[in-house]
């Protein structure tokens, strides 16, 4: 209880200054403080009674975050350019915005050609090159992939459609291992695509979240096709195939980032732990993942944690009826098996708590989500006030 | 020992958890700017490596006055997400919109492609928002990607050399520019490029460098020879460097008249400087607090005596409050260049230009921040 208390005060003083101060103290900023602390105080203390059962608020922030953040970018751009269009003057001005989608097809031809092969700025914007990169590799160090399923601002989409249905249409289970093969040749494709292009094909050709943000005007027959691609992208892996599998199908068999992220992991402070001896081989855990991390063999080979493609959300961790699943320092994980049976059981002091690794993880995770949201959200609920406001005048 | 180790891991982990995520965004600002200098967006994107570049008087003796800066690009081939795939990218940045938008010629003669007479090739006409390649028989041979940029007063153009009477550029050693605003006549001498890439610079940066900080000086030195920051007891004026006591006493002062925007500007400026010396989550809360008394000074001083100074006071605050917290770069430039505009003293003015290069250089704006500078040195050499 005095660590979550801790944790909370500690949040409650990150989210006052980035949140609060950062935008001059405004009724709106206060608002959007006061969500994201009711969120992280009910998720702590919900965490607190039962591992797992906090996931309900990383959900909800992920997905008001999504939403949010593409009202606020179109805003945006709306302001600068007048459409979601991209104009020849942004792009011959190296004005397109940067993101982390971007980095692993711009990382390998940086080594090669010591360019960046993306027409954006390298810094004095928020979403320039440099300050992607930055958030990037800090992300990488601490969170990892979990980046995916608490601070993505596109991954909220698929978080927010696969909870839209209560039922399951189409079992994925038997086809995870396919579906995480088909996913990192995709990946290797768009690297050695990008290396031979010089230009970001992913982006180009394939990115389904061009349609919640900008777009190339469909000029020639290439846009046509670049654009029919992306609304059909967005169509069925962000809306249709999350709604019927309850899975997060883009980011888990298409998204380079997600990849990368999966690939890079291994650098963060955090994973996920399988107790094998507690184990009962229900495979709950691998019918819930949303990123297809957990399936049949890694719960017979008794691997001890989940698959590479892990984005560390904890949905498996609530539904696990044993309990045998948990967050843990990756210095802690043994190679090729799990550290079981090491946190221990019993009573544990407010300071053991307060360093608990599922503890740490939440709060670095909460930490990054509500700086990086706190200027989009902002933005996005003026809009919203706005609107709401001029609706009211005219009335 | 192990144990130890084990459990220095986990503090570090804990503190990178607690306050290293925090620490980053605080102070990402100086992080990207130094690895903001470590890379560079691919040239094909940007118009490809600059090759020459001409300033201000050297440009042409016929081109318009208003003319400040000429840069010829390498010609690009295979360029992706760009409207045409091989262009030769020249710009064109004039002191003020007018003059942009009045017609212009270049005409380009290339080593390869001389004629009998040695002129030029072929020529370049821009009109108020676009432009035309003709030969020299005076024969259309395309349009140009025209760019209006920087408000109007940069033109960037594209010559697309899908045409093979313009193809020779790829091939050309040297290429010569004449711009004029009339017809061309024997008199001019051309501009002279050798079509390499040119290095980077790293003479001229330090010689900008040491420039700015002279004329920083110099204007310090003449600031406060006339004005000594002493402490001015008999109208009860306390020591400048006294910051609480500064702040009470304009903050009496502002209470005594809340419309005296001198007191507004100066109790501003030291809450700012106030938040210099605090903590980091103190020094955010002071900054922005002081943006409210520098902003309602500014708008009480608007064409008053003595707005020279309020303004110079916001626009120093924003010139050195950090630009990824306070994001102030833009607004301080701007202030500087209203300065230019009110003031009469040559130090000033070029301090000001020089404060403003500083400003759009922290925002990347790259060429606002050369025309600047030239303004700067147009002051004061």
């Amino acid at each position: 209880m005095i660590s979550c208390l801790i944790l909370s005060a500690l949040m409650f003083l990150i989210v006052t200054f980035f949140v609060v101060i950062m935008n001059d103290c405004s009724v709106i900023s206060v608002i959007y403080a006061a969500f994201l602390m009711f969120l992280y105080i009910r998720m702590t203390f919900a965490e607190h009674k039962k591992s797992g059962s906090g996931v309900i608020y990383r959900r909800i922030f992920q997905t008001v975050f999504a939403v949010g953040f593409c009202m606020a970018f179109i805003s945006d751009l709306y302001a600068e350019r007048g459409s979601m269009a991209i104009t020849e003057n942004a792009l011959s001005s190296a004005e397109l915005p940067f993101c982390h989608i971007a980095i692993p097809q711009v990382l390998v031809p940086l080594l090669v050609t010591k360019n960046i092969i993306f027409p954006a700025r390298i810094t004095g914007h928020y979403a320039a090159v440099a300050s992607m990169l930055l958030i990037w590799f800090i992300c990488t160090i601490t969170v990892g992939r979990g980046w995916c399923s608490w601070i993505c601002f596109y991954g909220g989409w698929e978080e927010g459609f696969s909870h839209v249905a209560k039922k399951r249409r189409i079992k994925l289970l038997p086809k995870n291992k396919e579906l995480r093969e088909f996913h990192f040749g995709f990946f290797f494709f768009i690297i050695l695509a990008s290396l031979c292009e010089l230009a970001c094909v992913y982006c180009d050709w394939f990115c389904p979240f061009k349609l919640v943000t900008e777009f190339a005007p469909a000029t020639s027959i290439p846009t046509l096709i670049a654009m029919i691609l992306f609304i059909g992208l967005f169509v069925g892996l962000v809306v249709v195939l999350p709604i019927l599998t309850k899975k997060r199908t883009q980011c888990s068999s298409l998204c380079p980032f997600g990849a990368f992220a999966s690939l890079t992991d291994r650098f963060s402070l955090f994973g996920m732990k399988i107790d094998t001896q507690k184990c009962s081989g229900c495979m709950k855990c691998a019918t819930t993942c949303p990123f297809s991390a957990i399936d049949i063999k890694t719960i017979q080979e008794k691997k001890g944690h989940p698959e590479i493609t892990c984005a560390k959300c904890g949905e498996c961790v609530g539904v696990c009826p044993q309990k045998a699943i948990s967050y843990e320092f990756r210095f802690r994980l043994n190679k090729g098996g799990c550290a079981c049976g090491s946190s221990g059981s019993g009573k544990k002091s407010a300071l053991q708590e307060l360093l608990h690794p599922a503890h740490l993880f939440r709060f670095a995770a909460f930490t990054f989500s509500a700086i990086m949201s706190s200027g989009f959200m902002i933005k996005a609920l003026n809009l919203v006030c706005n609107f709401v406001t001029s609706i009211g005048g005219a009335k | 020992m192990n144990r130890f180790h084990a459990k220095f891991k986990i503090l570090s982990a804990a503190f990178s958890c607690f306050f290293g995520i925090t620490l980053f965004f605080v102070f990402s600002d100086i992080m990207t700017n130094f690895l903001g200098s470590f890379l560079r967006v691919d040239p094909s994107y940007t118009g490809g490596e600059v090759c020459g570049e001409f300033i201000g008087n050297n440009i042409s003796a016929n081109a318009k006055p208003e003319l400040v800066h000429y840069t010829v690009h390498q010609p690009v081939t295979n360029a992706r997400w760009q409207r045409s795939a091989e262009y030769w990218q020249l710009v064109l940045e004039y002191k003020n919109p007018v003059a942009a938008s009045e017609d212009t010629r270049i005409y380009i003669g290339l080593d390869n492609q001389k004629n009998n007479d040695g002129l030029w090739d072929f020529e370049v006409l821009l009109t108020a928002g676009e432009g035309k390649v003709f030969d020299r028989d005076g024969n259309f041979i395309t349009a140009v990607e025209y760019y209006l940029l920087n408000d109007g007063t940069q033109i960037k153009f594209r010559i697309p050399l899908s045409d093979k009477r313009l193809q020779k550029v790829l091939g050309a050693k040297k290429t010569y520019h004449y711009i004029v605003t009339e017809e061309l006549s024997d008199e001019i001498n051309p501009l002279e490029v050798t079509m390499t890439a040119r290095k980077k610079d790293k003479k001229a940066e330090a010689e900008t460098r040491a420039y700015v900080s002279h004329v920083k000086e110099l204007y310090y030195q003449t600031r406060f020879a006339a004005d000594p920051e002493e402490a001015d007891f008999d109208n009860g004026k306390p020591d400048a460097n006294d910051i609480d006591a500064c702040l009470s006493y304009y903050g009496q002062k502002i209470k005594d008249n809340p419309e005296d925007y001198e007191s507004l500007s100066n109790y501003g400026t030291y809450l700012a400087m106030k938040g210099g010396r605090s903590s980091i989550m103190k020094a955010t809360a002071l900054v922005k607090e002081s943006y409210n008394y520098l902003d309602k000074a500014c708008e009480l001083a608007f064409e008053k005596e003595g707005e020279i100074d309020v303004l110079l006071n916001r626009a120093s605050v924003s010139a050195s409050v950090p630009e990824q917290v306070f994001g102030k770069a833009e607004s301080g430039a701007e202030d500087f260049m209203r300065i230019v505009l009110l003031s009469e003293d040559k130090i000033l003015k070029a301090y000001s230009y020089v404060m403003a290069y500083e400003c759009y250089k922290k925002r990347g704006n790259e060429s606002k921040a050369f025309l600047a500078l030239q303004e700067a040195k147009n002051m004061i050499e």
